[in-house]
């Protein structure tokens, strides 16, 4: 075990780790968006009928717009988390608005 | 070599019973892998290609790999250029992603299957009552003794625990989650991102030069993906499949059968023998199967191949591009699935020409293109002579 000491305290997993911690930030980020897929797939079954049992939830498959906004707001969650990284210096506001999933508007794009 | 096709694509027929579905935790699960492929190769990859062509080392190698008298071999250059590549801290990022998305489809794909197998396995038997298919049409002829070849058994393709017959409900987790929620995205290996692969396969068949054919062959037919296309091309033709792995084939069996179209189908070292006779095809199809045999496998399968076409029938190949014809960035993308998605031949036979191995088995009229984005898919055609020298002489 490499114990060397730093400012923080020994080091117990050492930079040869850090793909083994990105793994593990991978695995959790999943695990949120599986969470948020349930919440909306949980909202939009309590709209539409009123009331809703787990198996409802468990056997739910999201079809034509509530699929395209599922969709949508997935590949914004995959942008703005496994894009973190990028986001230091990717900074004009028109690749702030493209991570966010949001339309760039003519005027602002010009300020990049 | 191809994987098992959605059970409920849109060419079922009416009535057809009801679409199986994975898990609202399964599906979510593997969608968000489809994302992540999305944005690694969608948004991080073209940056690290930038990156690579600003870089002085990167765009002289690029330059040297364009050059019809190159100062670097090709070994070479892809080897200089992944030091140049592995440099940037974006493309070590994409390439993670891309790992991290091919391991996942297996450590979350069976998981998600696994606890649908009581409901895929009763979907499937409702499936097969509803149908109106006709079995005895087609055949599966399995070889127990069949000696399969050192080169393959141990493999782990694409990372997939045990191999291709490793888990026997690999066919639905392709078709119900990996194959809708990540492959379909496109965006890994040669598949340009948000390809369709599905319309891959039927351009590719549309490559066959004539109108029709009385007898094609595939060999790595796998689920018979590429046999329902070519169905779908030719109806008229009569068509016939081998494979190594008998569980594709038996998936690949059910399938047609389902689809309603009749395949012959039969496990067989191709490369060595196929069991079938001589002169007996019109035309030969392989898709994404060169790559996953060694060069020396490929040329023995040509002349197996040569053998038991026609005089004048026609072979149609899909397959990765040769390094040759691609950018040198995109050379160290494809070269990098040897080694982090268990494709232990693909670089070897990306170095290698498969025009001249048709040559080389007696093959006229070769020639290959590029039909798609990043120059995939590659298709490479021949004929076999009207008369072979041997024939003429005799």
């Amino acid at each position: 075990m490499n114990t060397s000491k730093t400012d923080t305290g020994p080091d117990y997993l050492g930079p040869e780790s850090i793909t083994d911690v990105a793994r593990m930030v991978m695995a959790l980020m999943s695990e949120v968006w599986i969470q948020r897929d349930r919440q909306i797939v949980t909202e939009y079954l309590l709209e539409t009928q009123g009331a809703v049992t787990r198996q409802e939830i468990d056997d739910f498959v999201p079809t034509g717009d509530l699929a395209e906004r599922i969709a949508a707001e997935r590949q914004r969650f995959a942008n703005l988390v496994a894009g973190a990284p990028i986001a230091a210096t990717q900074r004009s506001v028109s690749q702030i608005l493209e991570r966010a999933g949001m339309d760039v508007p003519a005027a602002r794009a010009t300020g990049t | 070599m191809t994987f098992l096709t959605r059970l409920d694509d849109g060419s079922l027929k009416e009535g057809a019973a009801p679409t199986f579905a994975l898990s609202q935790r399964g599906r979510a699960g593997l969608e968000i892998l489809g994302a992540i492929q999305t944005f690694s190769s969608g948004t991080l990859r073209p940056m690290a290609a930038a990156n690579f062509e600003e870089n002085p080392q990167g765009r002289m190698l690029g330059e040297d790999h364009a050059s019809p008298t190159p100062a670097f071999s090709e070994r070479e250059r892809i080897a200089k250029a992944r030091t140049v590549c592995e440099g940037d801290a974006i493309y070590r990022l994409e390439r993670f992603f891309q790992r991290y998305v091919a391991e996942e489809n297996f450590n979350r794909g069976i998981p998600a299957i696994e606890e649908r197998r009581a409901e895929f396995l009763a979907y499937d038997a409702a499936m097969a009552q509803g149908s109106d298919e006709t079995p005895e049409a087609g055949s599966l002829t399995l070889a127990e003794d069949l000696a399969i070849p050192a080169w393959f058994a141990p493999i782990e393709w694409h990372l997939e625990p045990g191999g291709w017959d490793g888990y026997d409900l690999y066919g639905a987790l392709f078709a119900f989650g990996v194959g809708p929620y990540v492959f379909r995205k496109g965006g890994y290996a040669a598949v340009g991102i948000g390809d369709d692969i599905v319309g891959q396969r039927l351009k590719t068949i549309r490559q066959f030069p004539k109108d029709s054919y009385a007898r094609i062959y595939e060999p790595g037919c796998g689920g018979v993906s590429t046999l329902k296309a070519v169905h779908s091309v030719f109806p008229e033709a009569e068509l016939h499949g081998a494979d190594l792995s008998p569980l594709l084939l038996k998936n690949g069996a059910r399938m047609a059968a389902r689809f309603g179209f009749p395949v012959h189908l039969k496990q067989a070292d191709c490369a060595t023998d196929t069991g079938e006779a001589d002169a007996s095809f019109d035309g030969v199809i392989t898709y994404a199967l060169h790559h996953e045999l060694p060069p020396k496998a490929n040329r023995a399968l040509f002349a197996e191949l040569f053998r038991i076409m026609k005089p004048g029938a026609d072979i149609v190949i899909s397959d990765p591009p040769p390094f040759r014809a691609v950018s040198m960035f995109h050379a160290v993308i494809l070269d990098w699935d040897t080694l982090h998605r268990e494709e232990p031949f693909f670089s070897p036979v990306l170095h290698e020409s498969l025009d001249a191995m048709l040559e080389e088995a007696g093959f006229e009229a070769v020639e290959s293109y590029a039909i798609g984005q990043d120059q995939y898919p590659w298709i490479t055609r021949a004929r076999k002579p009207e008369s072979t020298a041997v024939e003429a002489q005799a």
